[in-house]
C-alpha cells in the first residue's frame, strides 16, 4: 500500500484501515496512521474532512443478537434436513421466480377448459 | 491476512453447499446474515418481512444448488435477490408505491466519543444532513460503496443499473459532500 494512494477524499473514506484507525484510534492501524498523518501535513485538512464524512456515514446500527441469527440459520438448516424445503414451492411465493407458477397454472387451465367447450359446441352443433 | 483466509474458508463453505452439505450452508448463511438484514431494513421497518425474504432466498438459494457458479463471490448476488424479492414484496402490499431506500432510518446519529474536535463533530452533521438530502438511489449507492464494500461494477449488479450511472451518482453525492467543507470555510471567514 503506497502513501501516495491516499490523495482524494474517498480514498480515505472508503479505506477500511483508514476506518477502523478512526473509529477505534487505539486499534491495530495506529501505528501506520499516526506515523502517515505526521509525514503528511499538507494532507490534514483532507484527513479531517475523510474523519467527518466517516461519521456521517456511519450507521449506529445494534447488531442482531447472535441468538437471532442462530435461530433464523437453525430454521433453514433444519428444513432442509427435513426434507421440508420443496414445500416452499407449495406457498404461494411472494417473491421468488417460483411465485409465478400459479399464473401459468392457471393460464394451462383456462386453454383446456377453452378447448374443451369449443369441442363440446362443436359436437352439439353438428347434431 | 484476515480477508483472505475468509474468501478460503468462504470458498471451502460455498463447495461443501454445492455438494450438499445443509450445516456448510448453514454457516454460509450465518456469515452473511448480518449483511443481509441491514441492508434490507434500509427499506423497510418491517424486521419480521426482512427476516422473511432471508429465509426464502437461501431456501431458494439451496433448491437451486446443483445450477450455481462455482464461484465463492456471493454476497454481491445474495444483496441483489434480497433486494428484488424485497422491493416486489413491499411494491405488491402498498400497491403502486415504489419501496424506496432510506440511508438513515431509525438510525440515530453515531456518539460524540468518535470525534473529540467540536468543529469536526459539525463537519460531521453538515454532511449527515447533506447525505439525507441525496436521492434514494444516491444514498443506496452510497451506502453499497461504504459499507458492503461494493464498486461501482457490483453495485450496477446490485441495483440493476449501468456501471456509467453508478459512477455518476457516486461522483455526484462525494462532490456534494466535499462541498459541505467549503461551507464552513465560507462561513468561518464571514465571521473573521
Amino acid at each position: 500500500m503506497s502513501i501516495e494512494d491516499y490523495s482524494t477524499l474517498e480514498d480515505l473514506a472508503f479505506s477500511r484501515s483508514f476506518r477502523n484507525w478512526v473509529l477505534n484510534p487505539e486499534g491495530p492501524e495506529a501505528d501506520f496512521w499516526t506515523n502517515w498523518v505526521a509525514h503528511n501535513p499538507e494532507k490534514g485538512e483532507l484527513v479531517n474532512q475523510a474523519k467527518a464524512a466517516i461519521a456521517a456515514l456511519e450507521l449506529n446500527l445494534k447488531p442482531l443478537p447472535g441468538r437471532t441469527i442462530d435461530t433464523e440459520v437453525r430454521k433453514v438448516v433444519q428444513k432442509i434436513k427435513d426434507g421440508r424445503v420443496n414445500a416452499v414451492r407449495e406457498i404461494p411465493l411472494r417473491n421468488s421466480l417460483l411465485g409465478r407458477r400459479p399464473a401459468r397454472t392457471w393460464t394451462v387451465a383456462a386453454i383446456i377448459a377453452a378447448v374443451a367447450i369449443l369441442l363440446i359446441l362443436f359436437r352439439i352443433f353438428r347434431q | 491476512m484476515a480477508s483472505v483466509n475468509l474468501l478460503d474458508e468462504n470458498l471451502l463453505l460455498w463447495n461443501k453447499f454445492r455438494n450438499g452439505d445443509a450445516d456448510a450452508f448453514g454457516e454460509l448463511m450465518r456469515a452473511h446474515y448480518q449483511d443481509l438484514f441491514n441492508y434490507g431494513t434500509r427499506f423497510t421497518k418491517d424486521t419480521g418481512l426482512v427476516r422473511d425474504c432471508i429465509q426464502d432466498l437461501f431456501l431458494t438459494l439451496w433448491l437451486n444448488r446443483l445450477t450455481v457458479s462455482e464461484t465463492s463471490f456471493i454476497k454481491y448476488d445474495l444483496l441483489r435477490s434480497l433486494r428484488h424479492n424485497l422491493t416486489r414484496t413491499i411494491s405488491r402490499s402498498r400497491r403502486a408505491v415504489e419501496p424506496q431506500f432510506e440511508y438513515l432510518f431509525n438510525s440515530p446519529p453515531i456518539g460524540g466519543s468518535l470525534i473529540r474536535e467540536e468543529q469536526l463533530a459539525d463537519l460531521a452533521r453538515k454532511m449527515r444532513r447533506s447525505l439525507a438530502g441525496l436521492s434514494r438511489r444516491q444514498q443506496e449507492v452510497i451506502y453499497l460503496r461504504f459499507h458492503m464494500d461494493a464498486y461501482a461494477e457490483d453495485i450496477a449488479g446490485i441495483m440493476s443499473l449501468s456501471g456509467q450511472s453508478v459512477q455518476n451518482l457516486l461522483n455526484d453525492a462525494l462532490r456534494r459532500l466535499r462541498k459541505v467543507r467549503k461551507f464552513i470555510f465560507t462561513n468561518v471567514n464571514r465571521r473573521l
